[in-house]
């Protein structure tokens, strides 16, 4: 589903952000603020509309926080919750892990307070953008999640579209969920949503949040650059672990053999249609089927 | 083998021998003696405490029924592990342990009383202070004490002693039975030798029992938990009295039921534990109370079901089914339950192993929890630092000071509502509210007979003014003692609490303020000219008058850690409906006048026919 932006608040941001963060890999546990073990704001990651934070309750935990100027999806990575939004309650019956498959999840709207608490405990993701229309708050259903099996062979991956802009509506959140099994590569080809060419690719701001099964289980991401002085990037990411893509080709992502690996991509750029369109390196055309 | 001895020296050296036993601990059972001597008790009971001091410890009181709350405080504060002897005169000092005796039973706390009673020989009726009455030549004062005895005896002749001494032992450490046990004492019999066989004087121990579950009920509890969409905890006294906090936390924990405590049970899980909702029923929380109103399983846990805590008979559903784990068949049957008769920690630890993994995920109640929590936080919040405190201002006061040490003891009044609504209990057994025979003048006793049994910890009695003055005279044994128990007063000049109640029930607030009588008969004046912190300085006792809130934080930080019995006197603000506690979450029945000349009644009657309608009979 696409939206429409009236032009005059699309700032024009193909350009790389003047202040890019220290670094576009966030190992587990550095971006934490407050009740968040990640917090990645716009401001933190130098540019403007994408969002995640990861929320660790205990047992009968509970947490409150204002939706602001973004729109945000609570999306269970491991336990159920409930989440209380403008005086509806969600029950989202979650999910043991990432890797158990698809998950319900709660849109919040902006300029709300929402409450998430859970009775035995669990982490949350909350997938935010920054956005103008405010959206009723709702129930995303697990059976409705569309899985995909993208790319074949040693390129086979599942993606669950849950807020995919065909999927699900929203202002301009796109978030989507990728499991790679042991050794194969996801994100690949390599491809880039840096700059608006309307019908062909659009501007979204990604980030990668990562878990992978095992104890000291790794990753590799590999950013490289779609302009002189572009976002480069090549990475080992272990479990919790997140990396922000503000520009340039991205992929592969490459699970270590034994060890499948889970991402959740968050996106959102100023487009005037909330779309999911992307350009794949002139090198590498094959993988993606 | 025997040994010669008088009946009260028997006694004296009988009860230093007795121990109770429970998980491998093994302590005496009646550690101290409280008395107040007169004819009846002197030559008797007196002259054995003093033959051989070293075997029984004694405590000056100065009021029997003050005794009698100092023996029950104690015995609660021990988990009815230890217990209190009081000794008193034959008449108005026997007389007066009804209170305490009545306090004991209701709330099963074990405490052994031992009024003298007129001669057994009758060599000149009547003695001083006895009963004659026509019809029978056999009943004395004493016989007061028979409806509020767990177990009773008067005893006639020395050997009685025996099998009395015994019974009595059987029945304060039997954890269905206990309560106040009274063995009368004639007054001459006391003082009467007889051979005493050794082994009656021997050590003996006596096992307080943890009985398990039997099979077939715990295979229909279990059933029943596992069925139920919405079930429900209520954890009562019988909790602590059992030690299960531990296993119900467990239960809780693995089960995802949620918990709601009475009065005697708020505690069993500190105020932060993800499984506690707050107190249930008329002074309960609306979290706990909601959940009762759209549960379909209780499970009562050594709860006696009062008023309080169905709302008169209105919380719980149609069509509620009970599971009442209770160690008494009495309490286990109540309310139509599937009963389970066992020892609570025996009970839930049977049950967690049979329900097996079986869990029950109900989470939208933690919200209602912190709503809840900010209700409690504005009934804290102070606005003007300079301004008089209101009660609800006291406890948040008072909630930034203390620690899980701490012990709070109250029992009459608006404050038992307040402290189940608001009170944030960090530790098993900080909350002591004597909810059962909810009685005036309970607390500053019963603070004595807790720095007893808990020595170091900072223990606080808060009253009111009305309970202050129905009790205060214990303040002088503990400045005796060297007690240092903190006692707050919170002067609001009446019946403050039954005043909320008299209006509310169309009495119009009658006979309930202290106030000067007024020109039309009634009491409308002005305030009384009292100053009960003089009366507790004149006993005493430390005295400090905050104005503020500002001086009530020093004030009470200042009590806390003093050494010598200190007493806080404060005025409070009356507070508005905004700002103070959230009002009565459920209802609580007090009839209502059917027929009345004056609007308030008729208004108030209209209001009770309504509620009348929501009672149920569960069965």
């Amino acid at each position: 589903m696409s939206t429409h932006h009236p032009a005059s608040v699309d700032p024009p941001s193909h350009h790389p952000p003047s202040h890019h963060p220290p670094s576009l890999h966030l190992p587990a546990g550095t971006a934490a603020r407050g009740p968040y073990g990640l917090d990645i704001d716009p401001e933190r990651a130098g540019w403007t509309y994408s969002a995640l934070r990861v929320l660790t309750l205990g047992p009968g935990g509970i947490h409150s926080f204002d939706s602001g100027d973004s729109e945000w999806i609570v999306l269970p990575l491991s336990g159920a919750c409930s989440v209380r939004v403008d005086g509806e309650i969600l029950e989202l019956l979650g999910r043991a892990s990432v890797f158990d498959g698809v998950t319900d999840f709660a849109y919040v709207p902006r300029d709300t307070h929402a409450q998430i608490a859970s009775g035995a405990g669990g982490r949350f993701a909350l997938a935010g953008a920054k956005c103008e229309r405010r959206l009723p708050a709702r129930y995303g259903p697990a059976p409705e999640v569309p899985v995909e099996t993208r790319g074949s062979g040693n390129r086979a991956r599942q993606v669950r579209n849950f807020a995919s802009a065909d999927a699900f509506p929203c202002d301009r959140l796109i978030a989507v969920e990728v499991v790679t099994p042991g050794g194969n590569w996801s994100s690949y080809p390599p491809h880039k949503h840096d700059e608006h060419r309307p019908g062909a690719e659009s501007v979204l701001e990604e980030i990668y949040y990562y878990e992978i099964e095992g104890p000291g289980a790794l990753a590799y991401q590999r950013i490289s650059p779609s302009r002189p002085g572009g976002a480069e990037l090549l990475a080992e990411v272990r479990d919790g672990d997140a990396v922000l893509v503000p520009d340039g080709w991205h992929g592969p992502s490459i699970a270590q053999p034994g060890h499948p690996l889970y991402y959740l991509n968050v996106m959102a750029g100023p487009g005037p249609e909330r779309e999911w369109r992307i350009c794949f390196h002139p090198d590498h055309t094959e993988g993606y089927a | 083998m025997s040994v010669r001895l008088t009946v009260a020296q028997a006694l004296v050296r009988f009860l230093a021998a007795q121990h109770t036993e429970r998980d491998g601990v093994r302590q005496r059972l009646i550690t101290a003696t409280w008395g107040i001597f007169g004819h009846g008790n002197v030559a008797g009971i007196g002259q054995a405490l003093v033959e051989d001091p070293a075997l029984m410890p004694f405590h000056q009181g100065r009021n029997e029924q003050a005794m009698v709350h100092a023996a029950v405080g104690y015995a609660r504060q021990s988990n009815r592990l230890r217990a209190h002897a009081v000794t008193t005169s034959i008449g108005p000092g026997a007389t007066n342990l009804v209170t305490g005796a009545a306090l004991a039973t209701v709330n099963h706390l074990p405490v052994l009383l031992l009024p003298g009673d007129t001669f057994a020989g009758r060599p000149a009726d009547p003695v001083l202070q006895q009963l004659e009455v026509p019809y029978a030549g056999d009943v004395s004062v004493n016989d007061c004490l028979r409806p509020v005895s767990k177990y009773f005896d008067r005893v006639g002749r020395p050997e009685a002693l025996i099998p009395a001494a015994l019974a009595a032992m059987r029945v304060l450490t039997d954890p269905v039975e206990t309560g106040a046990v009274t063995l009368a004492l004639p007054q001459d019999v006391q003082a009467e030798a007889y051979d005493w066989p050794e082994e009656f004087l021997a050590d003996r121990i006596w096992r307080v029992r943890r009985p398990r579950p039997d099979t077939a009920e715990l295979d229909d509890a279990v059933r029943a938990i596992r069925a139920a969409k919405r079930p429900l905890i209520v954890a009562g006294g019988g909790v602590r009295h059992s030690r299960a906090e531990d296993a119900l936390r467990t239960f809780a924990e693995r089960t995802g039921i949620p918990v709601a405590t009475t009065q005697a049970g708020k505690g069993v899980l500190p105020y932060d534990h993800p499984g506690e909702t707050g107190g249930i029923g008329h002074t309960g929380s609306a979290t706990a109370n909601a959940l009762a109103g759209t549960s379909d399983l209780i499970l009562g846990v050594g709860t006696r079901y009062t008023d309080f805590t169905t709302a008169s008979g209105t919380l719980f559903p149609r069509g509620v089914r009970f599971v009442n784990l209770n160690i008494a068949g009495f309490d286990a049957h109540k309310l139509g339950a599937l009963p389970l008769v066992a020892d609570a920690r025996e009970g839930l630890t049977a049950l967690t192993e049979a329900l097996g993994g079986h869990r029950q995920e109900m989470v939208q109640w933690i919200f209602s929890k912190r709503d809840w929590q900010e209700q409690v936080d504005a009934a804290y919040a102070v606005a003007d630092e300079d301004a008089r405190p209101t009660q609800a201002q006291v406890l948040g006061v008072l909630d930034t000071l203390v620690d899980g040490s701490d012990i709070l003891i109250n029992a009459a009044g608006s404050l038992p509502g307040d402290l189940h609504k608001l009170w944030r209990t960090r530790s098993p057994d900080q909350y002591h509210v004597e909810y059962g025979y909810s009685c005036m003048g309970y607390e500053i006793p019963a603070a004595l007979g807790v720095a007893l049994a808990a020595p170091g910890r900072p223990v606080w009695a808060l009253v009111g003014d009305g309970t202050y003055l129905m009790n205060p005279t214990e303040i002088v044994t503990a400045v005796q003692e060297r007690l240092p128990i903190k006692v707050v007063i919170l002067q609001n000049h009446g019946y403050a609490s039954i005043g909320g109640l008299s209006e509310a029930v169309g009495a119009e607030r009658f006979g309930t303020d202290y106030r000067h009588r007024d020109a039309f008969g009634g009491f409308t004046g002005p305030p009384l000219p009292v100053d009960l912190g003089a009366n507790a300085a004149s006993l005493g006792m430390r005295v400090l008058r905050p104005r503020t809130v500002r001086d009530l934080r020093e004030a009470l930080a200042d009590a806390r850690t003093a050494t010598v019995p200190t007493c806080v006197y404060v005025e409070t603000e009356t507070a508005d409906t905004v700002s103070g506690p959230p009002p009565a979450q459920a209802w609580w029945d007090v009839p209502v006048a059917e027929t009345s000349t004056r609007p308030s009644a008729v208004k108030a009657r209209e209001e009770y026919d309504r509620h009348v309608t929501a009672r149920r009979r569960h069965l």
